[in-house]
């Protein structure tokens, strides 16, 4: 599949402080990327070196196959939404539309303002932050964007809210657009990505589909049976007791189950339960 | 890149409009006190024969008795002092808030999230200051020709074009230098403190030459001796020497600010 976005080995040094280190990434086109991280993980500097805001000291980004610095025409095919809104608050979020929609193309701009309920008729000082919000989803929408890039993007939406811009974005992907998307809700990232990459100090430790990084993930497994376990049938490397007591036993499993679950079944179960490790369950290993 | 203009001029609109009636006032000022002013020149001029030669030649007394004409006037009361410090306040403060203060509060994003070479936005960016000095240049100095017609006084067109291009040089150079300080900071507070700081250590580098002729070499260090409001206003002529000076300040300070715009990390 070809790449919407490539990221080669990239180093951003900020002074002292390696921002990132040797990241490399690929996202699909026509996928929704999930992109997690905890704060200062190096999320933001990712997406600001993918918009050249700021320069990596080392390394190759590439939008569509370009480089967006020598080609920044190319960000007529990317919408963006950063973090930290960009708003003028002396403008009126018309002002706004008349101003990056003259440069970018306005198609679809009255469709969304309606669709979202935005007063494009008020200065954004006097707009709620969520209406603000509402403003910076519908400029990352103008012109006919290829790429979405997303930096937290249901940060400050009601869930009614959230859910439009779900659907919006579900509706961008399946029209062959492609979507970058960091955030912190990782139930949202769950519900809506296709694969996702996870950060940590700089450095990229996971880059996988959704559903093999959850099939990589962690399960739990809680069995009941009519003796008591023995702990010493379940010390693996991948295996972790994490509670027991007499007939019953809860382990935590990282990798394939079907080893613990011969021992068990060793153990004439009465009740056995295996859950499958949520994205949060799995991003909360990648940083304990 | 029009459009891009067009919001700058727009979005400083007001800032402009209110240095502009500031000036236009201070000149109407001067036309309705020019001829009383002439009337008691003379025991002006005694009370300044009595001062040290370079204390009069510092602080252009020399052209405060009066002088011959409407232009010579006004250098005395309004071009030798507060109309620098209006210029310079109005420059410092377009240029700070054009990058550095677009970029602490963000709103510098909006136009780098779009498809236009960093350049071209440093460009659309300048070409908005430029007007800005055009217009404030204009609009502080030929005004005197209608209001000195309305008290009868006579002016000299002549003089007040060479005196617009040199207000327009001064003016351009300390909006360059501005940008070189508001490309490389991120605060446009910054911009305001280092840039008026180091005016003024220009400007005191020139008094100081003035009192002391054994560092008089210092005035060539100095922006404010290249500035000779009272030369212009007096004969219409501008020194190619300033010419040239502000000429290498405006192309330096402006490939300096372009280059480190275009090179440099912007974390909105």
């Amino acid at each position: 599949m070809k790449a919407a976005i490539r990221i080669e080995d990239v180093t951003k040094n900020f002074g002292a402080k390696r921002a990132l280190d040797q990241v490399s990434l690929e996202v699909p086109a026509g996928q929704i990327f999930g992109f997690l991280g905890p704060n200062g993980a190096g999320k933001t500097t990712t997406i600001r070196s993918l918009m050249d805001f700021i320069r990596p000291d080392e390394g190759r980004i590439t939008v569509f196959g370009q480089d967006v610095r020598d080609n920044p025409a190319i960000k007529r095919d990317i919408g963006y939404l950063p973090a930290d809104l960009q708003l003028r608050t002396n403008w009126m979020a018309q002002t706004h539309l008349n101003f990056l929609g003259g440069i970018k193309g306005g198609k679809r701009t009255a469709e969304l303002v309606r669709l979202l309920g935005l007063d494009t008729g008020k200065k954004v000082s006097d707009l709620s932050s969520g209406n603000q919000q509402k403003l910076a989803i519908v400029l990352a929408f103008l012109g006919n964007p290829k790429l979405l890039i997303l930096d937290e993007p249901t940060r400050g939406l009601d869930p009614l809210l959230q859910n439009q811009l779900y659907e919006l974005l579900k509706e961008f992907a399946a029209g062959g657009g492609t979507v970058f998307f960091s955030s912190h809700n990782l139930a949202e990232v769950q519900e809506i990505c296709d694969s996702v990459a996870v950060i940590k100090e700089g450095k990229i430790v996971a880059s996988e589909a959704m559903h093999d990084l959850l099939k990589l993930s962690t399960h739990l497994i809680k069995a009941k049976a009519s003796r008591p376990f023995n702990l010493g049938d379940f010390k693996a490397k991948d295996i972790e007791v994490v509670a027991h007591e007499a007939n019953t036993i809860a382990l935590k499993v990282s990798g394939p189950i079907d080893a613990p679950i011969k021992v068990l079944a060793t153990y004439h179960l009465t009740n056995l339960e295996v859950t499958h490790a949520s994205l949060e369950d799995t991003f909360m290993e990648y940083y304990s | 890149m029009r459009r891009i203009i067009w919001r700058e001029l727009v979005n400083r609109k007001w800032s402009l409009f209110w240095y502009c009636f500031a000036g236009v006032v201070m000149l109407w000022i001067y036309a309705a006190t020019y001829k009383s002013s002439v009337a008691s020149a003379q025991q002006l001029l005694d009370v300044v024969k009595t001062y040290p030669k370079a204390l009069i030649e510092a602080f252009g007394l020399n052209s405060l008795t009066g002088g011959s004409s409407i232009e010579t006037y006004l250098n005395g009361k309004h071009f030798s002092f507060l109309w620098p410090i209006l210029a310079i306040v109005l420059m410092l403060s377009r240029a700070g808030s054009q990058f550095a203060g677009e970029i602490q509060d963000r709103t510098l994003g909006l136009l780098l999230s779009a498809p236009i070479h960093r350049l071209r936005i440093f460009v659309a960016k300048y070409v908005a200051g430029l007007v800005t000095i055009a217009i404030f240049a204009a609009l502080s100095i030929f005004p005197i020709v209608p209001l000195a017609g309305a008290y009868g006084i006579q002016t000299h067109i002549h003089i007040l074009l060479s005196m617009w291009t040199l207000s327009v040089l001064f003016m351009w150079a300390v909006y360059a230098f501005g940008l070189v300080l508001s490309c490389f900071v991120s605060q446009s507070g910054r911009v305001y403190a280092l840039g008026a700081g180091l005016l003024l250590l220009s400007y005191i580098a020139n008094i100081v030459a003035l009192l002391d002729d054994k560092v008089a070499w210092l005035k060539h260090f100095s922006i404010f001796h290249y500035f000779d409001t009272a030369s212009v206003l007096s004969t219409g002529y501008i020194g190619a020497h300033a010419v040239e000076v502000f000429a290498a300040i405006i192309i330096i300070a402006t490939a300096v600010a372009a280059w480190q715009f275009n090179r440099r990390d912007i974390a909105v």
